[in-house]
């Protein structure tokens, strides 16, 4: 059993002042073993808050990240279409994928595959979806089975759904 | 055997106890044998012998202390022997006068008060007498030490023994105020020996003398112990009575050590009735304390004490305003530094934090207290001469924390003591204020709402917001302090749109003082709120705006996006934020495009943005990043008619090739290909729910009389179906598979052939191919798929691919995508003709 958080599309300071303390006090650390995130944090202080959370990060370079930070990055276009994602999941050869920047969160299955937006820990400011809601997820990987838990903060009350994903073989 | 060679203190002192314990022992021993042997008068002889022990002035207090416990141990052998004489039939008024042969007075008072706790305990005699006479006989001993644990024994044995309300002493043994006088006068005496040993001898070790005074505190103290557990104590004994007596002895005995023990002592040891009852003499005291004296720290434990007392009962703060405690207390502090004008100015900022605390414990919503104690503050310090001090400052900022978390930090900052007392501080600590008051707020979460709060607020940062004067900036430090004040942008808030815009207009003002790396920091953040405004403008219904006499005019989104595309623009001309500045003329663009729907102002945006791709973009890695994010954004955009369109979508289709690499080019045409192909998915306002082609707003009354009109943009238009141009997709794909040969031929060149990314760039080509195929466009037919997929099967049989892992993965998962579509009953006819 492995724990991977899915936090993204932060925009601090840009868009967002931080995290939710509500969120902030599920994110204890040592719980989680991997952390996924789809870009654009911004800041340095927000990475080493994750570090905090969990020393093992995946990052990709968001549009609003600086160049300095060297992160990989794999761009999507259209932005957010399924077809798309399907298609960079399909280059990178990989079962579940994760990517950003739209803030909405989406998770669903595609062609035995699955994808997955967290959203945005800080229901940041969005050009393509009015009023976020700050989300995030977290996976509990089990072999070919993946239970993800959605976290949303609707007027102020942290709500968790469960979706159950597994791969045929 | 002896050892001669010279001793430290230490093996002195060991050897000092040792052998008086071995005298003690031997004493003992003889004493004891004389009681088996019933034989009163050698028995007294050897205990006075073994009690002349303790006379000894060599001894430390420590050591001290363990030859009277051995001592004390030993006398109980003693007074049960008393007690066994005694139901024999001899009285205890004999014993009483037998005892006082012993030659010694030391010796002789011990035997006294062990026979006197067993005269009082046979009630033969009364215990006030008995008590009366031990007390102010054991005056005979003066030594410091021995008259200590001399009074300390009498203490401890007639423990039990007073005449206490309730107990079987009281009546013709006294009553409580005979047991109260005996237990005054005790600590009276013990205290002036134990401050008149720090007279005794040479004044040179003044730090030994104070450490050992320290070990021997809680000997006088037991008595103030005792005191308060009298049962017949009442307020109006301890207000007449022995609250007097006690402070009379603190104040009078003019000893540093002393007056804070024994503060605390009775503070800590009296019930806080008590306390709040005789507020006014206990506080008198603490100005006249010696001005060694850690006032402040008596005046903590008691407001400690009282901000606990207050949290019990609701009615206890009633009982504190009746008596106005707080104007008390306040007063206390101000009076202490007056008197002691050479008190530590941290010293005496910590008093004021202890106010503070309690004001805050205690009244959480009488923020008038906190400004009288912060009034009181400053009045104390601007008086004094070392508030520079590291020490001070940090105390200093403390203080003005504090109200900042208990109660609204923007009120708090409203007042007018405030900036008083953070005047205080050097500029480079108002700075460290500065940082802490920003982290405050974002911690507790204010909304600043008010134009003028802004100002204030920024007054009180001004050090973050703007030069001052200081080389010493750590470039870390710099950026970390940025980041706050960023953060704190989104604390600038209203619910009324317009209000929101005024106060970011007021704090945009003010960053733009604060220079170009300020700004890098402090705009971003200023553009994407007012982007926020837009949203919610746009999303108004076109009647809401009418509003109440006396708010303020409701801008229009137009108005806004002017403010976004200045802040943009000021952002790009402060130079090295050329990227910045173009994401937010991107996503300035969509705002407008698809909320505002403001077709000349979303053109303008883009052409910004292409400006700087064109001219700022520092390498190409960026300029990378920069157009797949023009792309993505132009993407989206629905608000353009065809010719506007058209010319920005070839500009962006025109950049892909300025790009470096061939494998970017080719990426990037790809990108570019969706230009050409919008979703016939659901547009933005649909989803929004609100605005779209009909609800629209349009021209609207309230807004400022810009002469808007249809030429310069400001009415917005409905979005365009969605673009579906075959014909341009087709030829990026086909300029993609160029780029791609392009590449091969180049890397066949520099005899890297082996080089998988043609055969990637390929394949990616095919499921480009794949989704228009799949999206229904005609001049993608089976048959040139067909080739293409040969093509790709050509390539990917080389056996550099087939040794690409990553490579042969991308591939095989497009064929099993392939397989999966043909399997679609609704996509049978489509994919029928396909073979694989």
């Amino acid at each position: 059993m492995v724990l991977v958080l899915c936090i993204g599309d932060l925009h601090i300071p840009h868009r967002a002042t931080d995290i939710p303390p509500k969120f902030k006090t599920l994110l204890v650390p040592g719980k989680i073993h991997h952390i996924l995130c789809p870009g654009n944090l911004c800041t340095r202080e927000v990475y080493d808050y994750l570090k905090t959370v969990c020393t093992d990060i995946h990052i990709t370079r968001g549009n609003f990240d600086e160049a300095a930070a060297k992160y990989p990055e794999d761009e999507v276009s259209p932005w957010g279409n399924n077809e798309a994602l399907a298609l960079v999941q399909r280059k990178l050869d990989v079962d579940i994928l994760i990517s950003g920047h739209t803030h909405e969160f989406k998770a669903f299955k595609f062609e035995d595959r699955f994808l997955i937006n967290p959203g945005s820990a800080t229901g940041a400011y969005s050009d393509v979806v009015k009023d976020p809601k700050p989300s995030f997820v977290l996976m509990d990987i089990d072999g070919s089975k993946a239970t993800v838990y959605i976290y949303e903060l609707i007027d102020e009350e942290v709500k968790v759904e469960k979706v159950e994903f597994s791969k045929d073989d | 055997m002896d050892d001669h060679r010279i001793m430290t203190p230490q093996e002195e002192q060991v050897k000092w106890l040792q052998d008086a314990s071995n005298s003690v022992k031997r004493n003992a021993f003889y004493m004891k044998r004389a009681l088996d042997e019933d034989n009163l008068r050698e028995a007294l002889r050897y205990s006075a012998a073994m009690l002349v022990e303790l006379r000894t002035s060599l001894l430390t207090p420590q050591k001290y202390f363990e030859l009277y416990m051995q001592a004390f141990d030993e006398l109980r052998h003693l007074e049960a022997f008393f007690k066994e004489e005694h139901s024999k039939g001899r009285s205890y008024a004999d014993l009483y006068e037998l005892v006082q042969h012993a030659g010694n007075v030391l010796p002789r008072l011990y035997l006294l008060c062990t026979v006197g706790s067993c005269f009082i305990r046979s009630k033969e005699a009364h215990a006030k007498d008995i008590l009366k006479d031990l007390v102010e006989m054991c005056k005979g001993v003066q030594h410091p030490t021995r008259g200590l644990f001399l009074r300390s024994y009498l203490c401890q044995v007639s423990r039990g023994l007073l005449p206490d309300t309730g107990s079987e002493y009281e009546g013709d043994g006294g009553d409580i105020n005979d047991a109260l006088e005996f237990l005054l006068l005790n600590f009276t005496e013990m205290n002036k020996l134990w401050v008149r040993m720090q007279h005794q001898g040479s004044g040179k070790d003044r730090e030994r003398k104070e450490g050992e005074r320290q070990q021997l505190a809680d000997l006088v103290g037991k008595n103030l112990t005792y005191i308060s557990q009298l049962e017949g104590l009442d307020f109006k004994l301890y207000q007449e009575v022995v609250q007097g007596r006690m402070m009379e002895q603190v104040v009078s005995c003019k000893d540093e050590i002393a007056q804070q023990y024994l503060m605390q002592c009775i503070i800590q040891g009296f019930p806080d009735e008590f306390h709040l009852g005789t507020l006014p003499t206990l506080l008198a005291a603490l100005p006249e304390l010696q001005s060694g004296v850690k006032v402040h720290l008596v005046l903590a434990s008691l407001l400690d004490r009282l901000s606990r007392f207050a949290a019990t009962d609701a009615s206890v703060v009633d009982q504190f305003n009746d008596s106005d405690a707080f104007g008390q207390l306040l007063g206390a502090a101000t009076r202490v530094s007056e008197q002691h004008t050479e008190m530590p100015g941290a010293d005496i900022a910590a008093m004021y934090i202890a106010l503070a605390n309690f004001v805050g414990a205690v009244y959480p919503d009488h923020l008038d207290h906190i400004d009288r104690v912060l009034q009181s503050c400053h009045e104390a310090l601007a008086a004094h001469g070392d508030i520079r001090e590291d020490r001070t400052e940090k105390q200093i900022i403390a203080l003005l924390t504090l109200p900042l978390t208990s109660y609204d930090p923007v009120t708090v900052l409203g007042l007018s003591t405030y900036p008083r007392v953070m005047s205080l501080l050097k500029p480079a600590t108002c700075k460290a204020m500065a940082v802490k008051i920003v982290q405050t707020i974002l911690k507790v979460g204010t909304e600043i709402s008010e134009p003028a709060q802004v100002d204030m607020l920024l007054d009180f940062i001004a050090p973050l917001v703007a030069d001052v004067h200081m080389d010493d900036d750590d470039e870390e430090d710099f950026e970390d302090e940025q980041a706050l004040v960023a953060r704190l942008i989104h604390r600038l808030r209203a619910n009324d749109p317009a209000q929101h815009y005024a106060l970011l207009q007021t704090a945009r003002e003010r960053f733009s003082a604060g220079g170009a790396r300020r700004l890098r920091h402090t705009l971003p953040p200023i553009a994407f709120a007012a982007l926020g405004i837009v949203g919610r403008l746009a999303a108004a219904a076109p009647g809401a705006e009418a509003c109440a006499p006396g708010a303020l005019f409701r801008p229009s989104p137009k108005e806004v996006l002017q403010f976004v595309h200045q802040c943009a623009a000021q952002l790009a001309e402060a130079g090295e934020n050329a990227e910045m500045a173009l994401q937010l003329f991107l996503t300035a663009a969509q705002s407008a495009s698809e909320h505002a729907r403001l077709e000349l102002i979303a053109y303008e945006f883009f052409e910004q943005a292409f400006i700087l791709f064109e001219e700022a973009i520092p390498d190409s890695a960026s300029e990378r990043v920069a157009l797949a994010s023009i792309v993505g954004a132009l993407q989206r955009c629905r608000i353009f008619p065809a010719e506007p369109r058209a010319t920005l979508v070839h500009k962006a289709t025109g950049y892909s090739a300025k790009l470096l690499r061939k494998a970017d080019q080719c990426r990037a045409v790809l990108a570019c290909s969706h230009l050409y192909w919008q979703d016939n998915c659901e547009t933005t306002s649909e989803k929004l729910g609100e605005g779209g082609t009909a609800a629209a707003p349009k021209e609207d009354s309230g807004s400022p009389p810009f002469g808007d009109s249809e030429e310069d943009g400001s009415v917005a238009s409905s979005s365009q179906p969605p673009v579906q141009d075959g014909e341009h997709v087709m030829m990026c794909l086909k300029r993609a598979l160029k780029i791609a040969h392009a590449a091969q031929q180049q890397l066949a060149v520099a005899l890297r052939s082996s080089d998988t990314l043609p055969a990637w760039l390929f394949v990616e080509i095919l499921n480009h191919y794949l989704y228009y195929f799949d999206q229904g466009l005609s001049s993608i037919s089976a048959s040139v798929l067909q080739n293409l997929l040969e093509l790709v099967a050509n390539e990917m049989a080389g056996d550099n691919c087939q040794a690409d892992a990553g490579l042969v993965a991308f591939y095989n998962n497009t064929l099993a995508h392939i397989a999966a579509q043909k399997a679609k009953p609704e996509k049978a006819s489509l994919y029928d003709s396909l073979q694989v």
